[in-house]
């Protein structure tokens, strides 16, 4: 059984009348990267405010590095790295001020060529001079980044950290994140709202709507192709589900009045090939993971 | 802590907006300085007027510079406070506005040593504006001016009284007298700190202080028994001017001034208490509210 970094139980967070976060549970193994999937308003961002104790739970139970958060609020957070929302630093101070100032906080030496490895590390070489006002989001997302691995974290927790990026910053902060698990050996959350994102380097995920647990598993369970959702469009669906309750694909209809079939996504290919070989019209066929489109249903609701 | 006390001086010396007060105070000393160079002469006899005919004094000796800097500090001490929030009001409000006071608060620190750090902070600035201003109002103004006896113009109720201060017996009082503004400066440091805990940008926090000041000031100097009794000791406003003591020389029973002497050193005393008993009651209310704090900026 692999260690637990991050253990919290039953926790709810309320402001005045609203209930943001709803009695909710998880793990975190160590060396893992977990997944906060939600859409906006979902809590995630409460969620993590509260393990990095900038904000008190109403109710509930945080352990991070087997000790309870309330009362040990230094040592843990001496041992975490975080991005919250933006990477807000400070805009008037250059990239070098910014990290020294953390350096101190930290009490690690900050001398340039150290710096410089950090800025090298996250892809802003030669910038640490400018002003961070003068750089762009991307560049800002990296020294956030850089910031959050001063003290060489065990824990790093980042929240929405592509939001704002460009495609090729969305790939690098991909690569970092994959880099940190897999090469260094660090525990990571990340939170987002695009279930791509968290399919492409998590390892357990959670999805949170309203404040609420909605499911919680292994990606690769949770996203597993076996469970793919295939949605066919035809000028004649009670015909084409007539032909199909007399196939062996009737057993993957999701309904009887729909040409919806929950399959393998691997098995695609031979659903075609029943249609054209039926002579069956089909305007368009999408495909996407059932818990993709119970995520997007969601989203949309 | 003094680790982080020097990130907060960092951060302050770094503001454009912490240079504007030491220009406003430039500005302000030297055009007084200037229109007393030039026109000097008139403001004596208008302040005179009156007891030309019972004493005679020396009007070019007492245009000197402490005199200059006892009628700057009249005036100055009462603008200070509004220079004064514009760095306190924005230093827990100003770390929000940005979003790194968030970041700041996961780094392992507690809050009480941030708060704590930044009204240390403040302090310093406070003290150090304070100093720029005895530098121009006292030093510069003995340079232009010249050193000599002073002559302070007090007016109590109906009674207008001229004291004069020998030259040997007044340094120790000005370093009195800007000891204690300090002290009554970190009062306003405590509102405005306080204040900036409730805002998400600068702007609420240092208007409400200078607002706060204004209306307590208003007050404190209104001559209505009713205010006297029942308001005016509970207004930090009302001994914002304390500093003013340290020049009412005591007199012999011939009113000869005393040299050394301070006329009523208990009331200067009472006011010391009360400035730092509100001190102490705001930073402790701060520091109970930031640590209950959620922190959602």
């Amino acid at each position: 059984m692999q260690d637990t970094i991050v253990e919290v139980r039953n926790l709810s967070k309320s402001f005045k009348n609203f209930e943001a976060v709803k009695n909710i549970s998880f793990e975190i193994a160590k060396g893992s990267v977990y997944g906060f999937l939600g859409q906006n308003g979902a809590g995630k961002s409460t969620t993590m405010r509260m393990l990095l104790s900038l904000i008190e739970p109403t109710n509930g139970e945080i352990n991070i590095f087997n000790k309870p958060l309330k009362g040990n609020e230094k040592y843990i957070l001496s041992n975490i790295g975080a991005i919250i929302e933006k990477p807000d630093t400070y805009n008037y101070l250059s990239g070098y001020e910014n990290l020294k100032i953390f350096s101190k906080i930290f009490k690690l030496p900050s001398t340039k060529s150290t710096l410089d490895k950090l800025l090298e590390r996250v892809g802003l070489s030669g910038r640490g001079n400018d002003k961070v006002k003068s750089y762009s989001q991307g560049m800002k997302q990296r020294l956030g980044i850089a910031i959050a691995l001063l003290n060489d974290p065990d824990f790093i927790i980042l929240d929405e950290p592509t939001n704002g990026l460009d495609p090729q910053g969305i790939a690098d902060i991909r690569n970092l994140i994959i880099h940190f698990s897999k090469n260094e050996g660090k525990t990571i959350l990340i939170s987002s709202h695009l279930i791509n994102e968290i399919e492409m380097v998590a390892d357990s995920m959670i999805i949170l709507h309203k404040g609420e647990k909605v499911v919680e598993g292994k990606v690769s369970e949770l996203l597993d192709p076996a469970r793919t959702l295939v949605k066919i469009e035809s000028n004649n669906t009670k015909s084409v589900i007539q032909i199909i309750s007399e196939s062996q694909w009737v057993q993957h209809l999701v309904s009887n009045d729909s040409l919806s079939f929950e399959m393998n996504k691997n098995d695609i290919p031979l659903l075609i090939k029943f249609l054209v070989e039926h002579e069956i019209p089909v305007e368009n066929l999408k495909s996407n993971h059932s818990l993709e489109n119970y995520f997007l249903q969601l989203t949309n609701s | 802590m003094w680790t982080l006390l020097k990130i907060e001086l960092f951060k302050i010396s770094k503001r454009p907006r912490t240079y504007i007060s030491f220009a406003a105070i430039l500005a302000i000393v030297m055009i007084f300085q200037f229109a007393f160079k030039a026109d000097g002469e008139n403001y004596m006899n208008l302040m005179l007027q009156g007891i030309n005919d019972s004493f005679q004094l020396d009007k070019q000796n007492a245009m000197n510079g402490y005199f200059m800097c006892y009628i700057i500090l009249n005036t100055l001490l009462v603008q200070i406070p509004i220079l004064v929030a514009l760095i306190a009001g924005d230093a827990i409000s100003g770390e929000a506005n940005m979003g790194t006071l968030r970041l700041v608060l996961t780094k392992p620190i507690s809050r009480q040593e941030l708060l704590l750090a930044k009204f240390y902070a403040s302090i310093i600035y406070t003290i150090i504006l304070l100093l720029w201003m005895a530098i121009l109002s006292l030093g510069l103004s003995l340079i232009i001016f010249g050193s000599g006896d002073m002559l302070i113009f007090r007016v109590s109720g109906e009674v207008s009284q001229i004291m004069q201060i020998t030259s040997d017996d007044i340094l120790w009082r000005y370093i009195a007298a800007f000891a204690y503004a300090a002290l009554a400066l970190t009062v306003i440091v405590s509102v405005a700190i306080l204040l900036s805990l409730f805002a998400e940008n600068s702007i609420g926090p240092i208007i409400t202080t200078i607002c706060i000041v204004l209306v307590f000031t208003i007050v404190s100097n209104m001559n209505v028994p009713l205010i006297d009794k029942h308001i005016k000791p509970y207004l930090f406003t009302s001994y914002l001017v304390g500093w003013k003591g340290f020049f009412y020389i005591a007199t012999t029973a011939e009113g000869v001034p005393i040299r050394g002497s301070i006329e009523n050193m208990n009331s200067i005393v009472k006011s010391i208490i009360i400035l730092v008993g509100h001190i102490g009651g705001l930073f402790m209310l701060s520091t109970y509210l930031f640590n209950k704090k959620d922190i959602l900026s």
